[in-house]
């Protein structure tokens, strides 16, 4: 469980560390990178699902921005086997035994491997303050808005109590190899909530002292460039979902060939 | 539990997207009236990041030799109230899809929908609530969450399999996924509640004022009509939308070729169609199996394509940063 908690947390450092590199892709505004993802995943989605051969054209898009963006591959591979699509995806093999059940299959699996690595680029190169304070921006409310930021700062911090907690827990009670005991879970879990709210009672006090009165202020920018990322992105990502680029091109190859 | 989005067709992730946001919504608005509003935020990012921390512990329930962990949702309207909670949840919901994958981003409305709202605007006013409000002891407490829990964990299991059906993505006969997918709930949510259970049990003993802070507060007067209309509207534009497609008859374009030529097909005439058409023909290289065998070929060098440009696009960038 420690060893679970621990790359949990690692993951988390490891995404905000990229997420803070620089590339011609993180200098782009969060608002850019979230309607392109957005749209992205849209237009992968809205595939129809038979089509595999539409499918694949779309796998440009993860490409070019994982390389632009000097994200390393292995950030994507691990978070690319969704076990409820592959559940889904199997299911629908078993109870459609034939070429049809096949490309359903396929289809679903592909478009899950396309749409989870949009989102993965989308996290690694945008802070997640960037996120939150466009969202504000949009007027998203802002209580949610800071409630999003605080729950991701915090759960660094309530990971290492947690872990700590729990190797406590097992240096006392060494038969239990497999988790914590049923019976024990209330109170363990029980102290870890009420330390978490004298927490968030300091943290409130701390920013009460620094003038913090429940709103969020943030700077205008207005980065008019941003239109020539979103504009040919978005048509480009709506080209390939009306056309199939697989087959264009395979007819031209084949037309060559003969 | 979490929905991908692969399985989701754009028009449900949509309409429930919208469900999903007007409850944030909502809840913000409700909670804007409540005094101390600053409080509240520290507080439900503190318990969002432990509930998180919270799903990673494991416990293993006895005689099962399996092992469950709390979901958060029932415990989280018991303490903080259902407008905090589904805030928190839906926050907690954003950090697992966007750091872990857990859940995709079309789908985050389906996400907030079946853990958030099913929790804290269902299971909360209509279970928990009404069995703490009359007395409450620890007996009470326990049965109440647990309940809450379970009967939340099956509507949002049910919600997935709904949410999946209507988009018509997995061909699942919806019979045989129900019967997969709510026994297997079921079993979680009954080590979720458990866990609740014990939990709000612990909390009572040590710090009983948090129990009551949320039954006590009189401004929490969840409009069940109101949720219940809500879901009838998002469930009619669903079929509406879902007819639409599935219609029976055949699409404009058909329908106007047949009614205009009397036929299916529509016959080359002319000396351009002609020419189009001699080039298509010299073009596909087996005209039968053109479209798919194509599709494939197509598909592969499209795929050699880009990667090729990512590779070339790395090397540039490479050159680049030396120079």
């Amino acid at each position: 469980m420690q060893a679970h908690i621990d790359s949990v947390a690692g993951e988390i450092r490891y995404l905000d560390e990229l997420a803070r590199a620089d590339s011609p892709i993180h200098r782009l505004s969060a608002m850019s990178k979230l309607i392109t993802t957005l749209v992205y995943v849209v237009s992968v989605i809205s595939v129809d699902r038979y089509n595999i051969s539409g499918l694949i054209p779309f796998a440009t898009y993860p490409i070019v921005i994982a390389t632009l963006s000097d994200t390393p591959f292995r950030v994507l591979l691990p978070r690319l086997a969704v076990p409820f699509v592959i559940f889904a995806g199997l299911s629908t093999l078993l109870f459609n035994r034939d070429i049809y059940g096949l490309t359903i299959s396929s289809s679903i699996i592909i478009k899950s491997l396309l749409t989870v690595s949009s989102v993965v680029l989308l996290i690694a190169t945008t802070p997640i303050y960037a996120i939150s304070t466009q969202l504000s921006r949009l007027k998203v409310p802002q209580i949610f808005t800071m409630a999003m930021l605080m729950t991701y700062r915090y759960v660094l911090v309530l990971l290492d109590e947690v872990a700590l907690a729990s190797t406590a827990y097992r240096l006392r009670s060494p038969a239990k190899n497999k988790g914590i005991a049923l019976r024990d879970i209330g109170s363990f879990l029980g102290q870890l909530l009420l330390r978490s709210l004298g927490r968030a009672e300091r943290v409130y006090a701390a920013m009460k002292c620094r003038a913090f009165d429940g709103t969020f202020r943030y700077k205008t920018i207005d980065n008019p460039s941003e239109i020539r990322y979103i504009v040919p992105v978005c048509l480009a990502i709506i080209l390939l979902r009306i056309t199939n680029i697989s087959l264009l091109v395979g007819n031209l190859f084949l037309g060559f060939a003969r | 539990m979490h929905m991908a989005d692969a399985l989701l067709s754009a028009e449900v992730g949509g309409i429930v997207a919208v469900v999903g946001a007007g409850a944030i919504g909502y809840s913000a608005s409700k909670l804007k009236r409540a005094k101390n509003i600053d409080r509240l935020i520290p507080l439900m990012g503190v318990m969002g990041a432990f509930v998180f921390a919270g799903q990673m512990l494991n416990f293993t329930i006895p005689g099962t030799g399996s092992s469950g962990h709390i979901g958060g949702g029932l415990l989280l309207s018991a303490l903080l109230g259902p407008y905090a909670a589904l805030i928190t949840i839906a926050s907690i919901l954003v950090v697992q899809c966007l750091f872990f994958a857990d859940g995709g981003l079309l789908a985050l409305g389906c996400n907030i929908f079946n853990m958030g709202v099913i929790p804290a605007f269902i299971a909360y006013p209509l279970i928990y609530k009404p069995l703490v409000s009359r007395s409450v002891n620890v007996r009470r407490l326990s049965i109440a969450s647990f309940i809450a829990v379970v009967v939340g964990l099956q509507l949002g299991a049910f919600g997935v399999v709904l949410e999946t059906s209507a988009s018509r993505i997995a061909e699942l006969p919806l019979v045989a996924f129900v019967l997969l997918m709510q026994p297997i709930h079921l079993a979680i949510g009954v080590g979720e509640g458990l866990a609740t259970a014990a939990v709000l049990s612990f909390i009572y003993g040590s710090r009983p004022e948090l129990i009551f802070a949320s039954l006590d507060n009189k401004e929490v007067n969840i409009p069940v009509r109101g949720v219940v209309v809500a879901l009838a509207v998002a469930a009619v534009l669903m079929a509406g939308g879902l007819s639409l497609v599935a219609s029976q008859y055949p699409d404009g374009l058909e329908w106007a070729i047949e009614r205009s030529t009397g036929g299916s097909d529509i016959e080359v005439a002319g000396p351009v169609h002609s020419l189009v058409a001699n080039v298509q023909a010299k073009s596909a290289f087996m005209p039968d199996y053109d479209s798919k065998f194509a599709g494939i070929v197509g598909g592969l060098i499209t795929l050699v394509l880009a990667t090729s440009a990512g590779l070339v696009i790395a090397r540039l960038a490479r050159w680049h940063k030396k120079v």
